[in-house]
């Protein structure tokens, strides 16, 4: 039997006032999967993961997580939020408390049992190497070192579902590398796993899916799926003068000429490639390559948003 | 343990852990109890020259004055005893302004704080109720007030059977008037102001702001009710315990009122 999805949600909307923020957003999300969330500043990322971490109600719409029912009741949105694990944008720590004081306050909230807290406070902080600062006040922390204890918060109460919201941000190269790390490690774990980023290498790199959304679902897919549908280009490399009056054979069209270079469009590449190759030897033009261009997740990811 | 025991547990541990460190704080958690401790002793200390000499007694004092011949013929005590006792139930004003004073700075940031260092999103995404988060700022707003109001009361209670036995040769102890205000109105004051230090911490982005509101909204409303019916309190022990029951009530009020007006998502969503 197929196990239930952590997430399953239909037609989620949320509303602000008059403020359209998510409009009817449907997903789902299996347990040792990674689901990336694309867009742009106030696209609807935040209140999306806030909705499904039980932090939000949805104005409209139905959702599972965790096998609860998203909404209006308190007991269920508690169970919900017990077995999620959240990683906000700003990590939000008492600064005048040590990082272990932080961590098993957060600890004993999600209702571990006093004996467990020690032992998980002190297991999360040596996860994250954070071990021998875990008595030093968060105040005296780097941004770094905030971000490793809010994944370590996160993670205390062994959650089944973490949200993480744009968590490399303000991370260096090493830090964003480990995190990546984590992020398999814990999807090897069987840990269902939402990732707000806008860093479009981190989303086709770590996700099984991605979600592009600009308060409406703009596309939700493979990351390989995010390469374009329809139309292919060639990039065509060459010594000489390109020729002007060069006809290309039927599905092919030139999109731009430059010294050396040309690309050209080709409806199919199967086809329509060793036509072209032809044609381009027929008219004398020194080849030095033909390879197809592929266009990358940016260029898709702009054009879904300028739909 | 419940779940709701649990989280109260956890959440006064940081609460204090944070007030502790807070040090905005300490000038008004020492000076407080200091001045309440002393005060007793002082008005025991004068409690001759309410009753000395010949001179017109001013309208304000008029009422005390009475008081003092009322408790001296109704009880068959001495005048001067009277007099200290009746000095003592007004000094016990004292631990109930305390806790409105000191709740109002801890509350300000009881919600506000948390906003400024960000820590209510992860705090709200926690398995932690709405009642059980408002109960244990309550709690842990209210506690340490009241808790300092009964040390300063006590230790004032002392410093005056010495004082006035140094100063008379007579033993006067503070009566239940004294001991009811502290112990029953004091608390009921501080859990009001801190509720109401909570709605108005919940709404506002700035401490001082909140303690400022606060301190509109309280302090008028306590001037008013003191000024009509405080004379009667120290006079009259039925009213005090009815005094003590009705704050009782509007603290339930209060507390379904701050409930009703604690909407944790506008305080997620509108906090930028």
């Amino acid at each position: 039997m197929t196990p239930a999805p952590l997430i399953s949600a239909t037609a989620l909307t949320r509303r602000f006032d008059e403020r359209l923020a998510v409009d009817d957003l449907s997903l789902t999300l299996e347990a040792g999967r990674v689901l990336a969330l694309l867009g742009p500043n106030g696209a609807g990322k935040t209140t999306t993961m806030r909705m499904l971490a039980g932090l939000l109600a949805p104005t409209s719409g139905e959702a599972t997580v965790c096998g609860y029912p998203l909404g209006q009741r308190d007991e269920d949105n508690d169970a919900i939020r017990a077995r999620c694990g959240v990683v906000p944008e700003a990590p939000g720590f008492y600064e005048r408390l040590t990082a272990r004081q932080n961590l098993r306050f957060f600890a004993g909230l999600h209702g571990l049992p006093g004996a467990e807290v020690d032992r998980r406070v002190d297991a999360e902080l040596e996860r994250f190497r954070l071990g021998d600062r875990g008595d030093d006040r968060v105040g005296t922390y780097s941004k770094g070192m905030k971000q490793r204890l809010s994944l370590a918060r996160a993670l205390l109460h062994q959650p089944q579902l973490l949200f993480l919201d744009e968590p490399t941000a303000g991370l260096d190269p090493k830090a964003t590398s480990e995190l990546h790390q984590l992020i398999r490690d814990l999807r090897a774990a069987g840990k269902g796993i939402v990732l707000s980023t806008h860093t479009l290498e981190e989303a086709e790199a770590l996700a099984d899916e991605i979600l592009v959304i600009d308060t409406r679902l703009r596309f939700l897919g493979r990351p390989q799926d995010l390469q374009p549908q329809h139309g292919h280009e060639l990039l065509i490399e060459y010594r000489g003068a390109w020729p002007i009056d060069l006809a290309l054979p039927l599905g092919c069209s030139l999109i731009e000429v430059a010294p050396g270079r040309a690309r050209v469009e080709v409806s199919d590449p199967l086809l329509d490639t060793p036509r072209l190759v032809a044609a381009l030897v027929g008219a004398d033009l020194p080849l030095l390559g033909v390879a197809p261009v592929r266009r990358g997740l940016r260029e898709r990811y702009l054009e879904l948003l300028a739909r | 343990m419940s779940r709701t025991l649990q989280a109260l547990r956890w959440m006064l541990w940081r609460e204090f852990l944070d007030q502790r460190q807070n040090r905005m704080l300490w000038p008004v958690y020492v000076l407080m109890p200091l001045i309440g401790a002393a005060l007793p002793a002082l008005l025991a200390a004068g409690s001759a020259a309410l009753l000395s000499g010949d001179a017109p007694v001013k309208p304000e004092m008029q009422s005390m004055v009475n008081a003092v011949r009322m408790l001296a013929m109704a009880s068959g005590i001495d005048l001067e005893v009277a007099a200290a006792t009746v000095l003592l139930r007004v000094s016990a004003g004292y631990f109930l302004l305390m806790p409105l004073a000191i709740v109002s700075i801890a509350g300000a940031y009881a919600i506000v704080g948390e906003k400024q260092q960000r820590t209510l999103e992860p705090v709200l995404a926690t398995p932690l109720n709405t009642n059980d988060f408002l109960l244990a700022k309550l709690v842990a707003v209210t506690l340490p007030a009241v808790l300092m109001s009964w040390i300063a009361a006590v230790l004032g209670a002392l410093a005056s059977v010495v004082s006035f036995w140094w100063s008379s040769g007579l033993l006067v102890w503070p009566d239940k008037f004294y001991w009811a205000a502290v112990i029953v109105l004091a608390p009921e004051i501080g859990a009001m102001t801190a509720l109401v230090c909570l709605r108005v911490s919940a709404r506002m982005q700035d401490p001082q702001a909140a303690n400022q509101i606060t301190a509109m909204i309280l302090v008028p409303a306590l001037l008013i009710v003191f000024s009509l019916i405080g004379p009667a309190l120290i006079t009259r022990f039925d009213l005090l315990i009815g005094a003590c029951c009705v704050g009782l009530a509007l603290t339930w009020s209060l507390f379904r009122w701050v409930r009703r007006g604690f909407n944790r998502e506008e305080i997620l969503c509108r906090w930028r």
